[in-house]
């Protein structure tokens, strides 16, 4: 089920939302248990199957960290469980988002091997991240075991994030689960930062997404269409990415969780590293946390170690994508970018000009990212710059910059933290009770409207 | 507070739509016995069908529409993206059909298949006339572009009516009729549909009877092509065409809708899905129970000239009952031609060839022994379905 869909908006989030104040609501338990049921029917909405994967992976990681606990005095048997723990979590990884790619690979090298057709659960990266983060967080003693299963469902399957992020690290909500409050301020903000994101999602993401579509799926294209379509993508993945992180945590607010922001003004990065410090935050955490620092992170001997520390993270990251080259080439384009970067420190005197360098590389990124084979993105670059490209402007572009110059505008203008520069004395005014309420309904009315209308809404994380 | 005011506002709007949502998926999706509601098998149909079906199943989904028109409009989108015809707002505020990839169109295939059957009726001594309707987009109107990157959906008519012409086959090309005779190209047009004006119908007819009376030696009424013989009822603002409802009805231009009758007596008999309607032209072939159907319903005012799509229909002309026999191939823009031209003779036979199943066009004309076959075309159909010039095919 999508958060951007009809059945979503109308049925199943007030169905949860009545059941969990009322029924439910003179006991924790009843909540989490609803929660937990809730999330895995909101999973098995696509494809029921796969919820069984999901279950597997919960009960599996519910006895790891159950085992680490009981076992807490022999540290060396602790570490062969987390090994193990791991293992199992990348091993249901590998099967059902690896195995095809490897088999193809192999056979496109000669090998006799069968390729296979296996179908990816939909987040499966999400929810297999979290789990390996409640295990590691558990031997760490950064949050303590659930012995109640339905805890630790509620928290890998919770679906809010369940199939778009963030993901959320066990250490952050562990207490949560038990002991989180809700209150009328954290449900108005939740509700209020859900339809943000909605309206991120729908209104922007999905229009810069008919830009970028037309783009790379035409047979030619103009200079000016190729980087249009570029840019429309790198708006696309951005309102989509963070207006589903907005949703999530709204949603979480809503139930009275307390996740972590996800994205931070990345577009404003004066370099490829800080901008990786504010795309996907949870996920640059998560592998600085979890593979970055246990390799040694930046404190280490000699340069060629340091650079093989990032290479294990951003190759990792690429993979983490997706199973394609293009993920793969995509994250080692940010590997050489960032050792570069800590190695000469050449961003630092950039300056202003750094964020023209950093955009640079996170569009050319993006077209490695959305193309769906290395030569098409080849192809698509040197459209870019004018080899093979049908001129240097079309009427594609004009008509599509002419439909869409707003969302093109408000695009570039969310991309800026705009609402800050706003004075506090507006923004608590009295009339900003009246304004922003309205503001907020009617365009959420207008995005609600563009569903119904059956209006272009696709969905970016199958990948995932 | 302000955030304590839209949670209030937004819980309130979802409960009542939920409650309204719930409501309208369990009672327009399910039909199901009180019997089969207990079992297993409805509860898991249950969920199937609300996961196909329930995105589109929204309560008052044409005003979510029309709020999707506003926002559009606030915008300035002029194209109007669907999956099956997307919309395009003209500077003058005529929507039109439009596409953003170009369309190509083999016209003298269609010309040629036109005159093959030409030869073939002329054979069998029927008469055939090309009549083309003129396309809604004015080509010749600079003033009256569609946006840049959208293209019509009609191909070149002028190139195809050339086409027509070197063929030898007998034609009136009404653009060609109505620019010579300065009239008003979209004034010919309602705004949110794309169909033209009974008005305009009740002029093709004109120009059809011409050329009937002139060179096909039909003997026709006067009264028939006067206008000052007919009785004219306005229903104003009252309709939305279909590209109306695509752009959103609250921002989609409002017509009129007429119903042009004789004022003269009249006695037909209309066949439509093997029933028979007997009596004065406005209670056979003028449909009036679609008008004030309201701007939300699925039908259309349009279908008040000889009711919906159909494969045949038929008007006999009871005051003429040994009068010529005319066969008119035709989309909908003939619906409003038809019905005044079976005051002119015995019988018109109106074929549908998307829907025409059994029978090709060539052998109906000849079964029935037709004395004149005419084909009237709306521009934007020139080349989009196959089954339009196929004359000679039978479909199953």
């Amino acid at each position: 089920m999508l958060f951007s869909s009809i059945t979503f908006i109308f049925a199943f989030l007030p169905i949860v939302l009545i059941l969990y104040y009322g029924v439910c609501r003179k006991s924790r338990t009843a909540q989490n248990v609803l929660l937990t049921l809730a999330s895995l029917f909101f999973y098995a909405w696509g494809e029921p199957k796969f919820v069984l994967v999901m279950i597997g992976s919960i009960m599996l990681n519910w006895l790891f960290a159950l085992l680490i606990d009981k076992k807490r005095s022999n540290d060396t048997l602790c570490r062969v469980i987390v090994a193990l723990s791991v293992i199992a979590n990348l091993g249901i990884l590998f099967i059902f988002k690896y195995l095809n790619f490897t088999l193809d690979n192999l056979s496109k090298l000669g090998l006799p091997v069968t390729v296979t057709s296996i179908a990816l659960p939909i987040g499966i990266s999400f929810f297999t991240f979290q789990a390996m983060s409640y295990v590691i967080d558990v031997y760490r003693k950064d949050g303590a075991v659930q012995k109640n299963p339905i805890n630790i469902a509620l928290y890998i399957s919770f679906f809010p994030q369940l199939i778009a992020g963030p993901i959320v690290r066990y250490q952050t909500v562990a207490e949560q689960i038990q002991g989180r409050k809700e209150t009328f301020e954290d449900f108005s903000k939740g509700i209020c930062r859900f339809i943000i994101g909605f309206c991120k999602k729908v209104l922007l993401s999905n229009i810069m997404a008919l830009v970028a579509d037309a783009a790379f799926n035409a047979d030619e294209r103009s200079v000016s269409f190729a980087w249009i379509g570029a840019i429309a993508y790198t708006f696309q993945i951005f309102y989509d990415f963070s207006g589903y992180s907005d949703m999530a945590i709204g949603l979480g607010r809503m139930f009275g969780f307390h996740f972590l922001e996800n994205f931070d003004y990345p577009y404003m990065s004066r370099s490829v590293s800080e901008f990786w410090r504010r795309w996907h935050i949870s996920l640059g955490t998560w592998f600085r946390d979890y593979v970055y620092f246990p390799l040694g992170g930046s404190r280490v001997k000699t340069k060629s170690r340091l650079v093989l520390n990032l290479f294990a993270v951003w190759f990792l990251t690429g993979v983490w994508h997706g199973a394609n080259w293009t993920f793969i080439i995509w994250g080692l384009m940010y590997f050489v970018l960032i050792a570069l970067e800590k190695l000469t420190h050449f961003a630092e005197k950039l300056k202003g000009f750094g964020v023209v360098y950093t955009l640079f590389f996170v569009v050319m990124g993006w077209v490695l990212f959305r193309a769906e084979s290395l030569s098409l993105a080849v192809e698509y670059m040197k459209n870019m710059f004018g080899v093979g490209s049908s001129g240097l402007v079309c009427d594609k572009v004009i008509f599509y910059l002419s439909e869409n110059k707003f969302e093109f505008i408000f695009a570039l203008l969310f991309c800026i933290p705009v609402f800050k520069y706003v004075p506090e004395k507006i923004k608590n005014s009295k009339a900003s009770n009246v304004i922003y309420p309205l503001a907020l309904m009617t365009v959420f009315i207008f995005a609600v409207s563009c569903i119904v209308k059956g209006s272009y809404n696709p969905f970016i994380y199958f990948n995932f | 507070m302000k955030y304590k005011i839209t949670a209030v506002a937004l819980s309130a709007f979802l409960a009542l739509f939920a409650v309204l949502y719930v409501y309208t998926v369990f009672t327009e999706v399910f039909d199901v016995s009180d019997a089969e509601k207990t079992s297993f098998s409805y509860f898991k149909n249950m969920l199937l069908t609300i996961r196909d079906k329930g995105d589109s199943t929204v309560p008052f989904k044409e005003r979510y529409i029309a709020a999707k028109g506003i926002y559009d409009r606030i915008t300035l989108k002029r194209y109007y993206e669907y999956e099956n015809q997307s919309v395009a707002r003209l500077d003058n505020g005529y929507l039109v059909y439009g596409s953003n990839e170009k369309k190509d169109c083999d016209v003298q295939t269609l010309a040629d298949a036109v005159a093959q059957f030409d030869e073939c009726l002329r054979g069998d001594g029927i008469d055939l006339i090309y009549v083309q309707a003129p396309e809604k987009l004015c080509q010749n109107d600079k003033s009256t572009r569609l946006p840049i990157g959208i293209y019509s959906e009609s191909p070149d008519i002028s190139e195809f009516m050339s086409c027509i012409r070197e063929n030898g086959v007998d034609c009136i090309d009404l653009e060609e009729r109505l620019h010579a005779g300065g009239k008003d190209h979209y004034g010919l047009f309602f705004r949110s549909d794309h169909h033209w004006k009974p008005e305009t119908g009740f002029w093709a007819n004109q120009l059809l009877c011409e050329k009937l009376q002139n060179e096909y030696g039909y003997e026709i009424d006067d009264r028939v092509t006067d206008t000052d013989q007919y009785n004219c009822t306005v229903y104003k603002d009252c309709f939305i065409g279909p590209q109306g409802r695509r752009a959103g009805y609250l921002s989609a231009p409002k017509d009129d809708f007429s119903l042009i009758y004789p004022k003269f007596d009249t006695d037909l008999t209309f066949t439509i899905n093997n029933e028979e309607y007997i009596g004065s032209f406005e209670n056979t072939v003028l449909r009036s129970e679609y008008i004030n159907t309201g701007m939300f319903t699925s039908h259309s005012l349009y279908y008040a000239y000889t009711d919906k799509v159909c494969d045949f229909k038929i008007i006999k002309n009871n005051n003429d009952p040994n009068g010529k026999k005319v066969v008119l191939l035709c989309d909908s823009f003939g619906w409003t031609v038809a019905p005044y031209l079976a005051l002119t003779c015995g019988q018109v036979h109106m074929l549908d060839l998307r829907e025409v199943k059994g029978v090709s066009a060539y052998d109906y004309a000849k079964n029935i022994g037709a004395d004149t076959v005419v084909i009237l075309y709306n521009a934007g159909f020139v080349g989009a379905d196959e089954s339009f010039f196929d004359f000679f095919s039978v479909k199953e």
